[in-house]
């Protein structure tokens, strides 16, 4: 638990910072810019969860064995049915017993 | 109408789900960064100022190989460039909002409270800022001690497999997904966004996929948009 004063390690962190603020900012302020929003914009920009988080999933699907589709799927299923929390947990039971059974 | 304060407790409550993911998330990027030879303030630093778990991994780890600073900058904008996406897409459902109210509310922004806040929209008490922060907040402190945690005593989960940590976030981004699925032509965006991002994963590489894939999904939902909904609301 020492401070360090590396100043490139310090740099790294405020430039970082700065990108990350950038993008989360830029999104609404360019924008806002552009009112009224089109209606093909609105569908876009309502299409945002999907779209985007979507992507998250890809690369675990792509990198896994039927385990992983197993349990993602289950994730899938479970979620139209049950709590978030408990299609999560039930989806990760599900992994974790196919990994002891036959991973 | 809700009062902030019960917008604010609802916002809490509704963060408690995420901490099973978030928590162990965080002692992995905090032990990375030490790893990578950060002290523990660095890692708290970049925590408290980037709350951005993906780009802390991807810092952390091109941190040792002699990079240089707008190299890892770039990186660290290709991974948070969904945030520009976030941003545009939940900014507005906030607004009007003082801008120090806007500005907390923007410099929070990430999976969760975006998901989280959208569904939010829907409610009959709908999105309010306290709502947001109470979410956001917790999420916020939450990060700060885990991957403190894991700066401090190191991680000792030697094999993250065994404990499904690999797989954890995205079952998570999935159930988020699901909880979309009745928004317009949730389908074909899911089946546009996942082929795109698959295709730049195996072809271009991370984090390229994420731009790709959710732009394409963006554009398959602004090319089927009806304008009929709107026109159907004025009189004839």
């Amino acid at each position: 638990m020492v401070a360090s004063f590396d100043p490139f390690m310090l740099q790294l962190i405020f430039i970082g910072a700065l990108v990350t603020l950038v993008n989360r900012l830029a999104g609404h302020f360019i924008l806002v810019r552009f009112e009224p929003i089109p209606y093909r914009v609105e569908a876009a920009l309502e299409a945002v969860p999907v779209a985007v988080m979507t992507t998250l999933v890809v690369p675990a699907a792509l990198n896994g064995t039927w385990i992983e589709w197993v349990a993602l799927a289950t994730a899938a299923i479970l979620s139209t049915r049950l709590p978030f929390v408990a299609a999560v947990i039930g989806a990760l039971a599900v992994l974790l017993a196919l990994r002891q059974a036959f991973g | 109408m809700t009062s902030d304060k019960q917008n604010f407790r609802d916002g809490i409550r509704h963060s408690l789900p995420f901490l099973l993911s978030v928590w162990p998330f965080g002692l992995v990027v905090g032990t990375l960064g030490v790893n990578a030879g950060a002290g523990f303030w660095d890692v708290v630093l970049q925590s408290a100022l980037f709350f951005a778990g993906a780009s802390q991994t991807v810092m952390w780890e091109l941190f040792p190989g002699g990079n240089p600073i707008w190299v890892i900058a770039l990186a660290i904008f290709a991974v948070n460039f969904r945030l520009v996406l976030y941003s545009a897409a939940i900014g507005r459902q906030l607004e009007p909002l003082s801008k120090p109210r806007l500005l907390s509310a923007l410099f929070l922004l990430q999976d969760v409270s975006l998901a989280m806040g959208l569904k939010r929209v829907e409610t009959d008490r709908g999105l309010s800022w306290h709502y947001y922060m109470g979410l956001s907040l917790v999420l916020y402190v939450i990060w700060l001690t885990a991957t403190a945690t894991g700066a401090a005593f190191g991680v000792l989960i030697t094999e993250p497999r065994l404990f499904g940590l690999d797989v954890l976030v995205p079952i998570y981004f999935l159930c988020l997904v699901m909880g979309f699925r009745s928004k317009p032509n949730a389908a074909i965006i899911f089946a546009v966004s996942a082929s795109v991002a698959a295709t730049t994963y195996l072809l271009v590489g991370s984090p390229y996929h994420i731009g790709a894939g959710g732009l394409c999904g963006m554009g398959v939902a602004a090319l089927l948009a009806k304008s009929a909904e709107r026109s159907g609301t004025e009189p004839i």
